[in-house]
């Protein structure tokens, strides 16, 4: 687990959670920060040493290493659903430690399960449960009786902008905003 | 009357806020133009029709702070008027070109609507819809809800002081607008994280919506699943979507927007005709743009543009009236299969976002006017509720604590966090930290430097509007987007190096000012 950490205004390790199994994470590390560190560990060190990101589950302790490049300054990462992660960039030595230089902020990922978790004052058994709140997974039920045809685009994407400035009509041109100069 | 079920309609109304005073017209100021034209119109007058014939309906609005600002704004209300005026004259014109023609009827139909909402518009509503909105919730059918301040995708936020700041703005812009306190908000993009709902109940704020997973995936398992509200441990109530009612509107697939005899929206005149006959309604650039007036049909989902069948008002309108039947037929046969596995009468929670009605699908108002009459109806044995009503009948609920969601594509948060967008965190997250920072240090302040503050949070704010963000990701109008995100991050740097250099210029000051007038009650102790 982290130890120590280290961050300045110009340093930091920024961690955004995106869906379960997806983290971004953005840095920045400073000028400043690098020559502190190869003053610290040596250069020959540093230069035998691989920038890294490391992440340790909460729960378990276990870590997860992800090679950067420092100057990428973001990276996604695969993540387990339902978990909280601590998470900090560092550099991986020659002898396989890891020296922590920023140490970001905790997250945790959503679960994206039904829970397990009964509520005694309010049951629900798994049967009912699914049948109900998941019909479309069931035989025989679907509450539409009349046949509809297909739309012509998915609404709930192509509700921005209102005015679209590429459509599949042939004659459509691009728009130009006057203040996008 | 034995109710079975109960439906609560929400239409969400929003749109970014777009105003450029700089420019004699501007392209994006047509959002706002079409869809006073094509939805908040029709819907106010759906509304107010219902309301005066005594039709008893309940129904849902949230209407976002940017768009309450905009409005109510008298630029922004001139150049509607101007553009409104400019339209009613091609449909004259259009009436005369139609003449004989199979397009006659529909050339009609549009002289006709556009000289009624130019009634309703400057006669009935004096040019502020917000006015006119706030009037009918007080009679009591609709319930207006508040979003936060400029849409921003509150889980994507670095610091809880500027959720709060959201909120807060939000909040006090709603009782400007409406002279009472908003019971409810619709979180932008349903966009939830752990501890969002503790930011509602600090801003006074009852009940909010999530997406179906939102409830379903929360923990302990909810009983009762989206067919009735939640509560959070902070008090907070939760609504969930309902899958099968939001498919039915939603989806591309099924959905009954894409029905045949409705208006196909990428056949329009401002494509269509020649620059020399349209030229003059496009704008000063004479850029191709739509401009409202469509002649065709959708005709088939693989039907090619230009092989599209005319359009016919009456089989049109007979449609929507079949469709809200049809809906109102599948919420019974809904309603009835939960009432037989479950042992409380179900609410379904159906939220849209309001400018699909009108704008993309022409019909819709016309459907939710026959959904909600429908509704009246006691033999449709499901009756049409607001949340705050349901709140007030049914005041048991389950304690949960919900699942991070939203209602964007995918369920979580990448619509707003992907390779489009991702660049625009780093900037934003540094000015949410300046601003927390910069408010403490100037609490105390002279008016000069709180007049700059205040209009820092403004820029703020309308930098965190998700909506460039969502943009950047559908890939059109992107240029736009990335401006905006760039121009307000710029222009809030400016006035808190002013602050911090303790050297305001004016000049600079008031420049910016006059460019994003929002909210001006902004106070930035609301980062405090």
């Amino acid at each position: 687990m982290p130890q120590a950490s280290k961050s300045s205004e110009n340093s930091f390790l920024r961690m955004m959670v995106r869906d379960p199994s997806w983290v971004f994470a953005y840095w920045e590390i400073s000028e400043d920060m690098v020559r502190e560190l190869k003053s610290e560990i040596g250069f020959d060190k540093y230069n035998y040493s691989d920038w890294t990101i490391r992440l340790w589950q909460t729960s378990t302790g276990e870590a997860k290493d992800v090679d950067i490049e420092p100057s990428a300054c973001n990276w996604y990462i695969n993540v387990k659903p339902g978990c909280s992660y601590e998470a900090a960039i560092g550099l991986v030595l020659e002898d396989g430690s890891f020296k922590m230089v920023i140490k970001g902020n905790m997250f945790n990922t959503p679960g994206a399960s039904v829970s397990e978790e009964i509520d005694e004052e309010w049951p629900i058994s798994d049967e009912k449960f699914y049948k109900v709140m998941f019909p479309q997974l069931q035989d025989g039920f679907s509450s539409s009786n009349m046949p509809l045809r297909e739309g012509p685009i998915e609404w709930a994407t192509a509700k921005w902008p209102l005015s679209p400035s590429v459509s599949s009509h042939d004659a459509q041109k691009k728009n130009t905003s006057p203040g996008a100069a | 009357m034995q109710n079975k079920g109960f439906l609560s309609l929400i239409l969400h109304a929003h749109l970014p806020f777009v105003r450029h005073p700089e420019h004699p017209e501007f392209l994006e100021e047509d959002w706002l133009f079409e869809a006073i034209t094509e939805t908040y119109v029709p819907l106010y007058d759906s509304f107010r029709k219902l309301a005066d014939e005594g039709i008893h309906y309940r129904i849902t609005m949230s209407i976002t702070p940017t768009l309450c600002e905009m409005l109510c704004d008298e630029l922004l209300q001139e150049r509607y008027r101007k553009r409104l005026n400019l339209l009613i004259e091609l449909c004259e014109n259009e009436l005369e070109r139609k003449s004989g023609t199979v397009f006659f009827s529909t050339a009609e139909m549009y002289y006709h609507q556009l000289k009624n909402v130019k009634h309703i518009y400057e006669e009935e509503c004096g040019s502020n819809l917000i006015e006119a909105f706030s009037h009918l919730q007080k009679r009591g059918n609709l319930e207006i809800i508040t979003c936060a301040a400029t849409h921003g995708f509150l889980p994507l936020f670095s610091h809880p002081a500027c959720v709060r700041a959201q909120l807060k703005m939000a909040v006090k812009n709603y009782e400007k607008h409406f002279n009472c306190q908003p019971n409810g908000v619709w979180l932008p993009e349903c966009g939830y994280e752990k501890e969002l709902d503790r930011e509602l109940v600090n801003a006074g704020l009852k009940y909010f919506f999530l997406d179906s997973h939102g409830i379903l995936y929360g923990n302990p398992r909810p009983k009762y699943g989206v067919f009735a509200p939640v509560k959070c441990k902070s008090g907070a109530v939760a609504f969930g979507r309902d899958i099968e009612s939001s498919r039915a509107v939603w989806s591309s697939q099924t959905g009954y927007p894409g029905d045949p005899a409705y208006r196909e929206f990428y056949r329009d005149i401002g494509y269509d005709e020649s620059i020399d006959y349209v030229g003059k309604y496009l704008g000063e650039d004479r850029e191709r743009k739509n401009l409202g007036i469509k002649y065709f049909r959708i005709t088939g989902h693989h039907v090619e543009l230009g092989d599209k069948e005319p359009y016919n008002p009456d089989m049109a309108l007979m449609r929507a009236a079949e469709h809200a039947n049809n809906f109102i037929f599948n919420r019974k046969r809904q309603v009835q299969f939960l009432n037989d596995n479950l042992d409380r009468s179900p609410l379904i929670v159906s939220p849209y976002d309001a400018e699909l009605f009108g704008h993309w699908w022409y019909e819709g108002p016309v459907f939710i006017e026959n959904v909600l009459r429908g509704l009246a109806d006691p033999r449709a044995e499901i009756e049409p509720i607001t949340p705050s009503m349901y709140m007030e009948r049914f005041p048991e609920i389950q304690t949960i604590q919900p699942s991070p969601s939203s209602w964007g594509d995918k369920g979580y948060y990448e619509m707003w966090l992907n390779g489009t967008n991702d660049w625009i965190y780093k900037l934003l997250h540094k000015a949410e930290k300046r601003m927390v920072k910069i408010a403490h240090e100037n609490k105390d302040a002279d008016n000069e430097v709180k007049k700059c503050l205040n209009q820092a949070s403004r820029e703020l704010m309308l930098a965190q509007a998700s909506d460039w963000a969502f943009i950047m990701t559908t890939g059109t109008m992107v240029e736009y987007a990335e401006k905006r995100t760039k121009d307000h991050v710029t222009r809030f740097n400016e006035l808190c190096d002013m602050v911090d250099a303790k050297n305001i210029d004016n000049k600079k000051f008031n420049e910016i000012k006059a460019m994003d007038n929002i909210f001006p009650e902004m106070d930035f102790s609301i980062y405090l």
